[in-house]
């Protein structure tokens, strides 16, 4: 999967001194950022896929009737819409309020650090 | 008849025009290629679901909807699910690359020319399997709706198509789409609308209709992918290949940063969405009212189903 390949920031040479006010370290964005979309991926990817099975093998299942003449499998194909428009919404809510404020602080860091000041 | 070739005209005025415009503000490499990266969240994601609500999904996916039932609404599904693997995956990382085309971002990735040749060889052939169908519907279409014939249909939408993109670069291409965006979305919610109110916007009622009307079967999975492993296979397809689409992943070279990118990937996910979950309820409405015999008469002859624009199956997913 195209995850940026990344290197850590931080150069390995820093003294611990340095190390306690050190910023996030590309590092920990990635295992941010994994904590945050692994469960995601598992839930779309679970609900879409297992829909696909069901249909393949469980039809009798997906005849069950639910309100009217909809039956299970239109109120499941129904769920995965919605299940898609919200970890949109989540996702994006997250990348906006966590993930781009610590690139930015990674950022800055290391221009401070390369740019003699 | 008239009337139709008239509006046609008028649109293909008026997308000319725009490549005209485009093509007076377009000089340098990344304005051809990327629309110099300057677009908002959403016109971007306006232009990308362009890219979606083709003809292929306008027609397809209702058609498949009122030909085989449930099997056309996981057509229709497809694509919206594919979008959060290009959310959480893709899009950002594309637009931080800061590259022009796929290719360039596979070499950047893989540091070897021949990964370049890969990428190369990939979109021509996405391309072409992408491109001759929507041209054949293009044509047929076109002769269906104006009386202009097949021949000259066809080379007046190809070559319109190469002007846009040669004169026009990305800046053209992306107003264009945008253009067509408005009106597929806008005269789908008209049909819809004017569907729902036979029904008294209540969709259980369409369901009950089908239901009646062809049996339950029709409204269950496997009247058009037969073969259990077709529908996983369909699934997988969409969900990891979406993502390979050279013509959807050029739209996140346009945006300037990546969280216009991600808000570009939420407007299409809401707007064609909303149009997928429209040509299922369209499809189903269409079905009933169309007064279609069994599926069983139909099946060894589609050619009937010309009066409703539908398309070849293989050919519907966009």
């Amino acid at each position: 999967m195209p995850f940026p390949r990344m290197q850590s920031a931080v150069p390995r040479n820093v003294t611990p001194l340095d190390r306690e006010a050190a910023p996030p370290s590309v590092a920990d964005l990635v295992s941010m950022k994994v904590r945050f979309i692994a469960p995601m991926i598992v839930i779309y990817i679970f609900s879409y896929i297992g829909l696909t099975v069901l249909a393949g093998f469980a039809k009798t299942f997906l005849a069950l009737k639910v309100v009217g003449s909809l039956n299970l499998g239109f109120l499941l194909i129904g769920a995965n819409y919605v299940i898609a428009w919200v970890l949109a919404l989540l996702y994006v809510r997250v990348a906006n309020h966590r993930f781009d404020p610590m690139v930015e602080r990674i950022a800055t860091a290391k221009n401070t650090r390369e740019l003699p000041s | 008849m008239s009337a139709t070739l008239g509006i046609f005209a008028v649109i293909l005025l008026l997308t000319l025009g725009i490549t005209y415009w485009a093509a007076r503000r377009t000089r340098t490499t990344s304005e051809f290629y990327a629309a110099d990266s300057q677009l908002t969240a959403s016109q971007n994601g306006f232009a990308l679901a362009g890219d979606w609500c083709s003809a292929a999904a306008f027609l397809g996916f209702t058609g498949l909807t009122s030909l085989y039932g449930m099997d056309g609404a996981f057509y229709a599904l497809g694509p919206l699910v594919a979008f959060c693997t290009v959310l959480f995956f893709v899009a950002e990382p594309l637009r931080n690359t800061g590259k022009y085309t796929l290719g360039d971002v596979i070499l950047y990735r893989m540091q070897k020319r021949t990964s370049l040749l890969a990428a190369v060889c990939g979109t021509i052939v996405v391309n072409f399997a992408y491109l001759m169908p929507q041209m054949a519907g293009a044509g047929v279409l076109v002769k269906l709706l104006t009386g202009v014939p097949y021949n000259v249909a066809v080379i007046v939408v190809g070559g319109s198509m190469i002007i846009y993109v040669a004169f026009g670069g990305m800046l053209a291409t992306t107003w264009v789409q945008i253009v067509k965006a408005v009106l597929m979305l806008t005269a789908a919610a008209i049909i819809l609308l004017l569907s729902l109110s036979k029904v008294h916007f209540n969709p259980i009622i369409l369901f009950d209709q089908a239901e009646t009307r062809y049996g339950a079967k029709f409204l269950l999975p496997g009247n058009y992918l037969k073969n259990p492993l077709d529908q996983i296979s369909l699934g997988m397809g969409y969900v990891f290949g979406l993502a390979g689409l050279p013509h959807v992943m050029t739209r996140f070279y346009t945006v300037p940063d990546a969280k216009t990118a991600r808000r570009s990937v939420l407007w299409v996910m809401f707007l064609a969405g909303t149009f997928f979950v429209g040509t299922t309820l369209q499809g189903l409405s269409d079905r009933t009212r169309s007064g279609l015999p069994t599926r069983a008469a139909i099946s060894p002859c589609p050619c009937s189903l010309s009066t409703l624009g539908e398309e070849r199956g293989p050919w519907a997913g966009t």
